[in-house]
């Protein structure tokens, strides 16, 4: 029997997007073009395309955007995107991908893949064995994590998630946290130890259902280091306009969370060996249009730089440190519906979209017709 | 041994087959990757679709998928096919014509979909009906290991077998998404294993002119790999138009179905590829300057076999010298525009012994208009060899193929003598331009009998060198040619002055020389 109406959500109409394309184009664009510079200048990779782990939609209005501004380059012989790297759990977004992007696809949730951990059975059996349903899944989840773990290092990581970091009845580890935890690993421990630094794009949804102990945490340490650091004090008082993390939470959710995640993210990332350097946050509302509920998105853009010498505890102090959780401190986030509200932005930025949809067609077209 | 089964009493009835039967079949039926994704071409083909997406997510191969933009499928028809309905099709019901582009429907007892069975044990479904503007998602999981399973089932049981299960929901409709998607997800061992290369993978080119420039550099496509073989497969196999233009035009044998195919425009992408179906006229010598001749003779049949009408045409294409890549090789028969496996080197088992390396300057496709259908074997790859069409078609071939291979024969064996004549032409002015340089005397030949009785006589007045052709000269045409050459250095050194022996001797090693 048919199950009426059970639907999954629906998708976003990323084509017509102008919010989410404000993020791409002022945020995304400049930094990825920034770390394409970057990898040219060092020289070492002249000929080789830029690796990019992106989780695109079906319409991969970021992939072909970074094509457009010639960070992701088309191979000359088979005309071809170079360098993407995917990940989809969505069958039929990932077909879409497939079909309009190319690249090396991994089809999964990116927290089972990236957190799996081997069993007796995944210990015991291999693919080739043509063990049980049950088993081959963990087998496949395997094949898809020992995959992925071989394209590392890659120069920018685009983690779009639509999922929270901190969800209710989740510790404050949480699954996603310690995916970046992982990701970071990964860039760090590579084969080849080759990547010195990296531009990563994270985006994650902020719900009024979130946990609450994490909550308490993260405005526990912000407060610490608020109360510990005069410079940190003096960014985060001449940003948010007065020292207490918590108020901040309670007035101002999205700002509050600007900062939070960022700290959170810039500690664990010096356990493992990485600094971050700030770009920018942007923050927009959102609302399902079946439940009706709303909710933020917020998207932190960083470069992220290797640190050489041993790896920090969570309570050492270094320059680095300090002046990455400054510039947290002192930049507020990019409203993005303000933004997009001052005069031409919004034209500008359909335009610019336009444009990107415009440079997909032609690709695809190209595709569809390959004729000499 | 006493059977422990009940003795049966003498009746007559209906033959049923078991549905073990079927459970089997969905198996392993396809020979090739190709021939399983044709099915799927095919099944969309049927439902009027003018595009074809298929996705094989390289260089991992861990999933398939094949979109196309039909009319799509009604949830109450995939539930039919899922309760029972595999095997049992009624597209054929009527004209056999599909409903909007009037195309000759290919399936005919509704399997195709089978052809997901022989990749993987799940698959999901996604499909917007155009006419009822209903959509719905379909995941269907297969039982593991079904063919040992059927194998213990009673064989008097006439329960249906469960083959696996299936969940279905309805989504909202969304015209810009008519048609089907199939998702191939838990893909089989054998297909990744067989695809992933060993070690970097190349992805082939997305202008399928260079595809085909790359496969046509290599003595066969699968030293590219079996992913190349497999875009070459659905290339050749699938109903889709041929590759426009090329040095030689489209064969007047081919306007037919050229123009049937471009009308049908049915457009293939295989990873980024758009396939097309590469014509006789593209390079089939793979090589671009080589002065090749080449012999195109087409193939009519229309005649009433065993009751029924058989109607078939197409070409032979020859050439004087092996067809390059070996995947070309042959003939390939197409039914309702769609290939029946790869080309035939066989020619349906013709002696191709008696013909040695000419059998690989042969390239053919045959399109069946009318009959031979009931001929095909259930896998669509091959054919029954004792089904009267089939042996019509097969004696037809054969007598066509004769006369070609004895053409090539001759036209090798001129094409020697010529090359043979070229030879001795260049040997004789070689000789001619050293006696010159030895003599300073330019002579000619002349062929005529010499009344002195010499084999070979030297007027240095007239600057003539008379060779008597008619004298016993040794057999063998390449021995009898180098004996008149060493004759003719012999007599020329013997027409020097007698009292320059020792210069003579001198000429006429430097003579022999150059001849030999």
């Amino acid at each position: 029997m048919a199950r009426e109406g059970a639907l999954k959500a629906t998708r976003e109409d990323w084509d017509t997007d102008t919010v989410k394309h404000y993020v791409r184009s002022h945020g995304w664009g400049p930094a990825c073009e920034n770390r394409a510079k970057a990898v040219r200048r060092a020289g070492r990779r002249l000929k080789e395309p830029l690796k990019y782990f992106t989780l695109c939609a079906g319409r991969a209005v970021d992939v072909f955007m970074l094509s457009r501004l010639g960070v992701l380059q088309i191979d000359g012989k088979t005309n071809r995107l170079q360098g993407v790297c995917w990940c989809e759990v969505r069958d039929d977004e990932a077909a879409e991908i497939e079909r309009s992007v190319g690249g090396v696809g991994f089809r999964g949730r990116l927290e089972d893949i990236l957190l799996f951990e081997d069993d007796a059975d995944t210990r015991r059996y291999t693919l080739d064995d043509e063990p049980e349903k049950r088993i081959r899944r963990k087998l496949n989840i395997k094949s898809l994590h020992e995959g992925l773990r071989g394209r590392f290092p890659f120069d920018i990581l685009n983690l779009d998630f639509c999922g929270q970091f901190f969800p209710p009845d989740e510790p404050f580890s949480s699954p996603m946290l310690r995916l970046i935890d992982r990701m970071l690993e990964w860039q760090r421990d590579a084969d080849d130890q080759s990547c010195d630094s990296f531009t990563l794009l994270l985006t994650s949804c902020i719900r009024k259902r979130r946990s609450q102990d994490a909550m308490a945490e993260l405005t526990t340490r912000l407060q610490d280091n608020i109360e510990q650091s005069p410079p940190f004090r003096e960014a985060y008082e001449s940003t948010f306009s007065g020292t207490d993390p918590k108020s901040l939470r309670e007035r101002d959710l999205p700002a509050f969370f600007s900062v939070a995640l960022p700290k959170v993210i810039t500690s664990r990332a010096r356990e493992r060996q990485w600094s971050p350097v700030h770009v920018g946050t942007f923050v927009y509302t959102r609302s399902n249009s079946q439940t009706g509920e709303s909710y933020w998105m917020l998207s932190w853009v960083a470069h992220f730089s290797r640190v050489t010498g041993q790896a920090l505890k969570g309570n050492q102090r270094d320059p680095l440190y300090e002046k990455a959780i400054t510039d947290i401190f002192a930049h507020g986030p990019v409203d993005v519906r303000k933004a997009l509200s001052l005069r031409g932005v919004k034209k500008e930025v359909r335009e610019d979209l336009a444009a990107v949809r415009k440079h997909r067609d032609r690709y695809w077209n190209a595709i569809a017709e390959s004729r000499n | 041994m006493a059977s422990t089964r009940a003795m049966k009493r003498p009746a007559k009835g209906e033959i049923r087959v078991s549905s073990k039967t079927l459970i089997h079949i969905s198996q392993g039926i396809y020979r090739s990757t190709a021939s399983t994704l044709r099915e799927l071409v095919s099944n969309a083909y049927d439902v009027d679709a003018t595009e074809v997406v298929i996705t094989t997510n390289p260089p991992r191969f861990d999933h398939v998928t094949c979109t196309d933009n039909g009319a799509g499928m009604t949830l109450d028809a995939f539930i039919g096919l899922m309760d029972g309905g595999i095997g049992d099709s009624g597209k054929r019901v009527g004209k056999g014509l599909t409903a909007k582009l009037r195309r000759p429907v290919i399936g005919r007892i509704g399997i195709g979909l089978l052809a997901v069975a022989q990749l993987s044990n799940a698959f999901e479904v996604w499909s917007h009906h155009r006419d009822t503007e209903t959509a719905f998602h379909g995941t269907v999981t297969l039982h593991d290991r079904l063919s040992d399973e059927a194998d213990q089932v009673d064989p008097d049981t006439t329960e249906i077998l469960p083959m696996g299960e299936y969940d279905t929901a309805r989504i909202p409709f969304d015209p810009k998404r008519t048609g089907t998607t199939i998702v191939v997800s838990d893909v089989k061992r054998g297909f990744t294993r067989k695809h992933a290369p060993p070690t970097e993978f190349h992805a082939p080119p997305t202008d399928f002119r260079q595809f085909l420039d790359r496969c046509f550099s290599e003595r066969r496509i699968s030293s590219l790999g079996h992913y190349w073989e497999l875009l070459w497969g659905l290339a050749v196999q699938c109903p889709i138009p041929y590759l426009p233009e090329g040095p030689t035009g489209e064969p007047p044998a081919l306007a037919a179905a050229s123009k049937r195919l471009n009308k049908q425009g049915l457009r293939l992408v295989v990873d980024q590829l758009r396939l097309w179906k590469p014509g006789p006229w593209q390079r089939l010598d793979g090589s671009a300057n080589r002065n090749i001749e080449a012999h195109m003779a087409p193939f009519e049949l229309d005649k009433a076999v065993a009751g029924k009408p058989l109607k078939v045409s197409g070409y032979l294409y020859a050439q004087n010298e092996a067809i390059k890549p070996t995947e070309r090789r042959g003939v390939l028969v197409r039914i309702r525009d769609v290939g029946i496996g790869g080309y035939d080197r066989g020619f349906l088992d013709y002696d191709r012994a008696s013909e040695g390396p000419r059998a690989h300057w042969i390239s053919g496709e045959l399109y069946v208009e009318q009959g031979l259908e009931n001929a095909l074997n259930v896998d669509r790859d091959s054919f029954n060899e004792m089904h009267p069409h089939y042996l019509y078609l097969q004696e037809q071939l054969h007598e066509t193929l004769l006369p070609l291979f004895r053409g090539m024969q001759s036209g090798q064996r001129k094409r020697r003598a010529r090359e043979h004549r070229e030879q001795e032409e260049q040997s004789i002015q070689r000789l001619l331009g050293a006696i010159k340089d030895v003599t300073n005397v330019s002579f000619s030949f002349e062929t005529a009998a010499d009344d002195t009785g010499r084999l070979v006589r030297v007027d240095r007045k007239r600057r003539k060198i008379y060779v008597d052709e008619g004298a016993e000269w040794p057999s063998g045409s390449a021995t009898a040619e180098l004996a008149k050459l060493i004759a003719v250095a012999r007599a020329v050194a013997d027409s020097e002055p007698r009292k320059h022996a020792r210069k003579r001797d001198e000429v006429f090693l430097h003579l022999l020389r150059e001849v030999l």
